[in-house]
C-alpha cells in the first residue's frame, strides 16, 4: 500500500517488529494447518477404506475444529480495526491490502467470473430438484370431473364471429349456468389523446355453498393474447369452465384486467388467479408457463410447482427455456394478463399454448373450428385439478421461494446461487472504484486519502449532478408536458444527447477523470445491487448497459483524435438512444409511430415499471458521464 | 462551487478591503444557498404534492411516530375541538409544537409548508453561522494547527448547502417531518454555547431535549464550553441545574395543562419504545422478538447504550468541546428509538465544520458505501416485504443494520480522526507516522 510505502521509508522500528510477529505468527498458523490437513485427509482416507464413516467422522471433526480456530484466532490477532475496516499500515487485513495493490488488475477477473457464474445458471447441476413446502394443498388428491355434455355444450356456443358483441353472449353463457354475471366497461386514457383504450370486461362468480368468502379462485381469459391473436379457445374453454370460480373475460389485455382489478379489489374477496391463452389451432405441442410480474415480481414457487405436477404430460421443456425467460423480465412488457395481480400481492400466472408451425389457423380463412375434443378435454382436467389443488388451500402462498429462476421443468434455481453473480459484478465496479491514484499528486506532508485530489471532488460531484440534472428534466418533461413529448421521443432524445454531451464536455478539465470515474461506479453499484435483489434481470440489464461500458472506459483524451473519436462512437453505440432504437422490435414496438420510449412511459403509467426512471436518470447520465471520462486529459 | 473559492488563501493575509468584499461575497452566496434550497422545497411541496403524499409521507424512513405531521395534524385537530391532543393515542409529540402551529393550523396549507421551509433554512443558516463562528472567533481560530497542513477551509455558505441540499434532509422537510424544529433547538444551543452564551443555549438545550428526548445529553458538551471561562467544576454544576430547571419548568408547565397523559404519550412513549412501528434504527426488530417479561430490562439496556455515551464522548474530546457535541448528535442519530434518515442528515450537516478531519478519515470509502447501501437498500426491502409480500422484516432490518453499521464506523472514523489530529498538533513529528494502538 502506498500509505505503508511511505512509513517503511522512515524506518521506524516498532512498525518492523510489528510486521515481524505478524508474519512469526503467519508461519505459526502455517505450521498448525500444516499438520491438520494430512490428518484430516488420513482419516477421512482410513474412514472410507474401511467403511467405518462413523470412526474417520470422529476423527476429522476435532482436527478441522482445531485448525478452523486456529484460523480465527490469527484473524482475530490481525483485527486491531476489524478485517476490511483496515486502511492504516502493515497491520491491515492481508485480504484489503491485496485487494487494493492489484484493484486495478483484480475487477476485470471479477468481471469475468460474474459473467461465468451468470452462463452457468442453466447448467443441469445449478438447478435443485422443485418440491412442495405446502402440504395443505394435497396436489395428489385432486379429482376431476370436467368433460361433461354441458361443458361442452356451453363451449361451443362461443365462436369468433361473436368479437363485436362477445361480451353479452358471453354474460348470458354465464348466467345460463347460474353464475353471479357482471359487466364492467372501461374507458382510459393513457396520456391525454395519444393512448386510448376502452373495452368491457364480464365476469361470473360461483358462490361456493359453504365458504367463509374471504377468498376466491380467478380463471381470467383476454379475448386477444398478447401476440395478438384471438384468443377464443381460452374463452371457450372457460364457457365450459366457469362452474368452478370466479371467472373473468377482458377486452383489452393487461390494461383491462388492471381495470377490472382496480374496480374490484377491496370490494370483493382475495384471489388466486390463473390466466389463460390458447390461440386459435387444433391441438397444442405443450403448455407454456407465464408468470412474471412487471417489476420483476414473481408468485410463490409453490404456486409454479403445482401446474408442473399435473400438467405434467402437457407441460413442454422448451417454453421453459432460462434465457427465454429472462427476455420478457426486465422490461415488464406483454407479460400477460396475470402481470396486474402481483402487484396486489396476488399470486398469479399465465398458462399459454404452444402451437406447432403446421397446426397453426389462420385467422383471416374465417373457419371457426374447435379443436379436437381430447385437446379441449386434456387441457379442462389439467385445469381443474389444479384449482381443486388450490381450493384445498389454507393460507396464503408463503412456505416456498419467492425469488429463483426456473432453467426447466421440475428445477428451479434459488437466490442464493443466482445473486453471486451480480454480487461478482457489483464487486468488481468497487474493486475499481477503490484503486487508489498515484502518490505524486499529494504534498509530501498531507495524509493520505481514498480519493487523492480531495480537494478536487466537489467539482467532479458537480458535472455528475449536472449531467443527472439533465436526465431528470428528461424524466420528468413528459410527465408534465405529455402529447409533444410522446410521440417524438426518441428523435427528442437525439436532440438532448447531443446538447448534453457538448455542454458536459466544456469546464470539464480540472477533473480527474479517475476520480470522477471511481465516483460514478459507486453510484452505479448502488444501483445494480439495490435492483438485483428486486428483479434480477432488470439488475443485469442496466449492469451490461451501464456498468460494463463504464468499466472498461478509460481517459482517451491525450491520443490521438482518430482514437477519441472511434472512443466516442462506440459509447454512442452503447448509448440508450442506439440500444432502443436497434432493440426496438424487441422491447415490443412494432409498429412504426411507436418507440420504446412510449412504451416504457407507459408502463411506468400503469405499472410503476422501473424501466423508465432508470433510463432517463441512470443509463442516459452514465453514459455521458463515460463519454465525459474518456474526453478528459 | 468550483475549486477557487475553496482554495482561496486565508483572509488573514489579504488587505482591509478585500476581506470586506470577501466577507461581503460570502454572505451574498449563503443568501442565494438559503433561498435556492428553500425554493426547492417550495416547488416540490407545491408542484408534486401528490407524489409527496403518494410516496414520501409514508415512508418509515422519513417520519416515525414521534415526529410525523400526519400525527401532528390529529393532535392539532383533537385540541382544536377542545379535546386532549393525548385523547386516542396518535399524538406523541412535544406540546411547543401545538403552540407553534397553533394558528397556521387554521391558516391554508402553504403557510404550515412555509414554516417548517423556515425552521429547515434556519438550521443552515445557523451552521453557516456555526463555520463563520469557528474562523472568527478567537478561541478557535488562534488555535495551533498542524505545520505544513494546507488552508482548505470550508466556507460558511458550502456548509449551508451541504445540509440544505442533502436529499434526505430534502425528504424530510418536504414530508414535513418535525424532527426538523428538534435540529434547529440543537443547532441554535451549540451556537449559543460556542458564543458563550450558556443561559440561551440551556435553553435552546432544553427545548430539543423537549422535543425529541436524546438532544438532553448535549448539556454534557454545553457544561464543558461554559467550564472555559470559570472553574470548571462549578460551570458543570451551574449547567446542569440550570437545564434541570429548565426542562423540570417545561414540564410542570405541560402537566398542569394536559395532566398525566402528557408525560405517558411523549418521554414515556419514547423511553419504553411502546410503538414498534418499523425504522431505520435497532429497536423495532429486537422489541417485537422479545418476550414481554424481559422488555422493562431491554429498554432500559438500550436507552443507556444511547445514552451512557454523553459523558466519556464529551470528556474525550474536552478540549473541542462543539465536537463532543457533534459526535453525540452522530450516537443520537444511531441508537435513539425512533430515528429517521433527518437525524443522519443533522450529523451530515455538522460535519463539514470540523471540515480540516476529512484528510485523516481511513474509513470514508466503507463507511460512504455501508451509508448509500443502507440508504438504497431500505426502501427496496421495504417494497419487498411490505408491498410485493414476497420478502420480510429480516429483509428490511438487514439494511438497517448495513446502515447502523455504515453511521457507527463514521462516527469511530471521526473521533479517531480527531484523535489523531490532536496528535498531529502535539507532536508535528510524528505526524508522517502510522500510530498503532495497542
Amino acid at each position: 500500500m502506498l500509505f505503508a510505502d511511505r512509513y517503511i521509508d522512515n524506518g521506524v522500528t516498532e512498525e518492523t517488529a510489528a510486521r515481524t510477529s505478524v508474519q512469526e505468527h503467519r508461519e505459526n498458523q502455517k505450521k498448525l494447518e500444516a499438520d491438520a490437513l494430512p490428518f484430516m485427509l488420513l482419516s477421512l482416507l482410513a474412514g472410507w477404506l474401511t467403511k467405518q464413516t462413523r470412526f474417520s467422522c470422529l476423527l476429522a471433526i476435532p482436527h478441522s475444529a482445531f485448525s478452523i480456530l486456529s484460523h480465527a484466532y490469527t484473524i482475530y490477532r490481525q483485527l486491531p480495526m476489524g478485517l476490511v475496516l483496515s486502511g492504516q499500515g502493515e497491520k491491515g487485513s492481508p485480504l484489503l491490502t491485496f485487494a487494493r495493490r492489484y484493484s486495478q488488475y483484480l475487477s476485470y477477473p471479477l468481471l469475468l467470473v460474474g459473467l461465468l457464474w451468470l452462463l452457468a445458471l442453466p447448467l443441469e447441476n445449478m438447478a435443485r430438484r422443485a418440491y412442495f413446502s405446502e402440504n395443505a394443498m394435497m396436489p395428489a388428491q385432486a379429482d376431476t370431473g370436467f368433460g361433461s355434455q354441458s361443458d361442452t355444450q356451453a363451449m361451443s356456443q362461443i365462436d369468433r364471429r361473436d368479437a363485436g358483441t362477445h361480451a353479452y353472449r358471453r354474460h348470458s353463457v354465464f348466467d345460463d349456468l347460474g353464475l353471479d354475471t357482471q359487466i364492467h366497461r372501461f374507458e382510459y386514457d393513457e396520456v391525454q389523446g395519444v393512448g386510448n383504450h376502452r373495452g368491457i370486461n364480464v365476469h361470473g362468480i360461483l358462490r361456493a355453498p359453504r365458504s367463509d368468502g374471504v377468498e376466491a379462485l380467478l380463471l381470467a381469459a383476454s379475448w386477444r393474447t398478447s401476440d395478438n391473436q384471438t384468443n377464443l379457445n381460452a374463452v371457450r374453454l372457460m364457457a365450459g369452465y366457469g362452474k368452478v370460480c370466479t371467472g373473468a373475460v377482458t377486452d383489452a389485455g393487461e390494461i383491462g384486467i388492471e381495470k377490472w382489478l382496480r374496480a374490484y379489489h377491496g370490494k370483493e374477496p382475495g384471489l388466486l388467479p390463473m390466466s389463460l391463452e390458447l390461440p386459435p389451432a387444433t391441438k397444442y405441442r405443450g403448455m407454456g408457463l407465464y408468470f412474471e410480474g412487471k417489476t420483476g415480481q414473481l408468485p410463490n414457487l409453490d404456486f409454479i410447482n403445482i401446474r408442473f405436477l399435473h400438467g405434467q404430460k402437457t407441460v413442454d421443456d422448451q417454453s421453459c427455456c432460462c434465457w427465454a425467460r429472462f427476455r420478457p423480465r426486465p422490461f415488464g412488457s406483454s407479460v400477460g394478463v396475470h402481470a396486474p395481480f402481483l402487484r396486489y400481492r396476488i399470486d398469479a400466472l399465465t398458462l399459454s399454448g404452444i402451437v406447432d408451425e403446421h397446426d397453426k389457423i389462420d385467422e383471416s380463412a374465417g373457419v371457426p373450428r374447435m379443436p379436437y375434443p381430447w385437446v379441449m378435454h386434456n387441457l379442462g382436467r389439467t385445469l381443474e385439478s389444479t384449482l381443486r389443488s388450490l381450493n384445498n388451500l389454507l393460507e396464503h402462498f408463503h412456505q416456498s421461494f419467492f425469488f429463483y429462476i426456473l432453467p426447466a421443468n421440475r428445477r428451479y434455481i434459488s437466490i442464493g446461487d443466482y445473486i453471486p453473480a451480480v454480487g461478482l459484478m457489483v464487486a468488481s465496479l468497487l474493486v475499481q472504484a477503490m484503486h487508489p491514484m498515484p502518490a505524486h499528486t499529494y504534498p509530501a506532508d498531507q495524509h493520505i486519502l481514498w480519493l487523492p485530489c480531495a480537494h478536487r471532488w466537489p467539482t467532479s460531484m458537480a458535472t455528475i449532478l449536472r449531467v443527472h440534472a439533465v436526465g431528470a428534466v428528461l424524466f420528468l418533461v413528459p410527465l408534465v408536458v405529455p402529447v409533444s413529448m410522446i410521440r417524438h421521443t426518441t428523435s427528442t432524445a437525439y436532440v438532448f444527447t447531443m446538447a448534453l454531451a457538448s455542454s458536459s464536455m466544456e469546464n470539464n478539465t480540472r477533473v480527474d477523470w479517475r476520480q470522477l470515474k471511481a465516483l460514478v461506479e459507486l453510484y452505479v453499484a448502488v444501483v445494480v445491487g439495490s435492483l438485483s435483489v428486486m428483479n434480477f434481470s432488470l439488475a443485469l440489464v442496466v449492469f451490461v448497459t451501464t456498468g460494463l461500458p463504464l468499466l472498461l472506459t478509460r481517459s482517451v483524451g491525450s491520443h490521438s483524435k482518430a482514437v477519441r473519436i472511434a472512443t466516442l462512437l462506440v459509447l454512442m453505440a452503447v448509448s440508450p438512444v442506439s440500444v432502443l432504437t436497434l432493440a426496438r422490435t424487441h422491447l415490443g414496438a412494432h409498429s412504426v409511430w411507436m418507440s420504446p420510449f412510449r412504451i416504457f412511459l407507459s408502463d411506468f403509467h400503469h405499472y410503476s415499471s422501473l424501466v423508465y426512471p432508470l433510463l432517463c436518470l441512470v443509463y442516459w447520465p452514465v453514459n455521458l458521464l463515460c463519454m465525459v471520462v474518456s474526453m478528459l486529459p | 462551487m468550483t475549486e477557487e473559492k475553496q482554495s482561496a488563501p486565508r483572509a488573514s493575509e489579504q488587505t482591509k478591503p478585500n476581506i470586506e468584499l470577501a466577507a461581503r461575497r460570502e454572505q451574498g452566496k449563503l443568501i442565494k444557498v438559503l433561498l435556492a434550497g428553500s425554493a426547492l422545497r417550495l416547488i416540490i411541496m407545491l408542484l408534486f404534492p401528490q407524489f409527496v403524499e403518494q410516496h414520501l409521507a409514508g415512508r418509515v424512513e422519513l417520519s416515525t411516530p414521534v415526529t410525523s405531521y400526519k400525527r401532528l395534524v390529529e393532535g392539532l385537530y383533537l385540541s382544536s375541538h377542545g379535546v386532549s391532543p393525548f385523547d386516542g393515542g396518535v399524538f406523541h409529540q412535544s406540546p411547543l409544537l401545538l403552540l407553534l402551529f397553533k394558528i397556521p393550523y387554521y391558516l391554508p396549507e402553504i403557510v404550515t409548508n412555509l414554516v417548517f421551509i423556515l425552521a429547515d433554512a434556519a438550521v443552515a443558516l445557523v451552521l453557516a453561522k456555526i463555520t463563520g463562528a469557528r474562523h472568527s472567533l478567537p478561541q478557535f481560530s488562534q488555535r495551533a494547527g498542524v505545520p505544513g497542513e494546507q488552508a482548505f477551509a470550508c466556507p460558511p455558505s458550502v456548509v449551508a448547502m451541504l445540509y440544505l441540499f442533502n436529499p434526505l434532509m430534502i425528504g424530510t422537510t418536504v414530508v414535513k417531518s418535525t424532527i426538523v424544529f428538534s435540529h434547529l433547538a440543537v443547532v441554535l444551543a451549540l451556537y449559543m454555547g460556542m458564543h458563550g452564551k450558556i443561559n440561551a443555549s440551556v435553553g435552546w438545550a432544553a427545548v430539543a431535549a423537549h422535543l425529541s428526548l436524546y438532544p438532553a445529553m448535549l448539556v454534557v458538551p454545553i457544561a464543558l464550553m461554559a467550564g472555559k471561562r470559570q472553574m470548571l467544576r462549578s460551570a458543570v454544576v451551574q449547567t446542569v441545574a440550570k437545564f434541570a430547571v429548565a426542562v423540570l419548568a417545561l414540564h410542570v408547565a405541560f402537566t398542569m395543562a394536559f395532566g398525566k397523559q402528557y408525560f405517558l404519550a411523549t418521554f414515556d412513549f419514547t423511553l419504553r419504545v411502546a410503538d414498534l412501528q418499523p425504522n431505520v434504527g435497532l429497536f423495532w426488530y429486537f422489541f417485537i422478538e422479545i418476550f414481554d417479561e424481559f422488555r422493562s430490562f431491554f429498554f432500559v439496556v438500550f436507552q443507556l447504550t444511547a445514552l451512557a455515551f454523553a459523558v466519556p464522548v464529551s470528556w474525550r474530546f474536552r478540549r473541542e468541546p462543539v465536537f463532543g457535541a457533534i459526535m453525540l448528535v452522530g450516537v443520537i442519530s444511531a441508537l435513539k428509538a425512533y430515528p429517521s434518515w433527518g437525524d443522519l442528515a443533522l450529523f451530515l450537516g455538522l460535519l463539514p465544520v470540523y471540515e480540516e478531519l476529512f484528510k485523516y478519515l481511513q474509513y470514508s470509502f466503507l463507511f460512504g458505501n455501508l451509508l448509500m447501501y443502507g440508504i438504497g437498500l431500505a426502501p427496496v426491502f421495504w417494497h419487498l416485504w411490505i408491498e410485493q409480500g414476497s420478502g420480510n422484516a429480516n429483509f428490511f432490518y438487514a439494511a438497517t443494520l448495513v446502515y447502523e453499521f455504515g453511521q457507527i464506523t463514521m462516527l469511530f472514523d471521526f473521533g479517531s480522526a480527531m484523535l489523531r489530529r490532536e496528535l498531529d498538533i502535539s507532536e508535528p513529528e510524528t505526524r508522517t507516522h502510522a500510530v498503532i494502538q495497542e
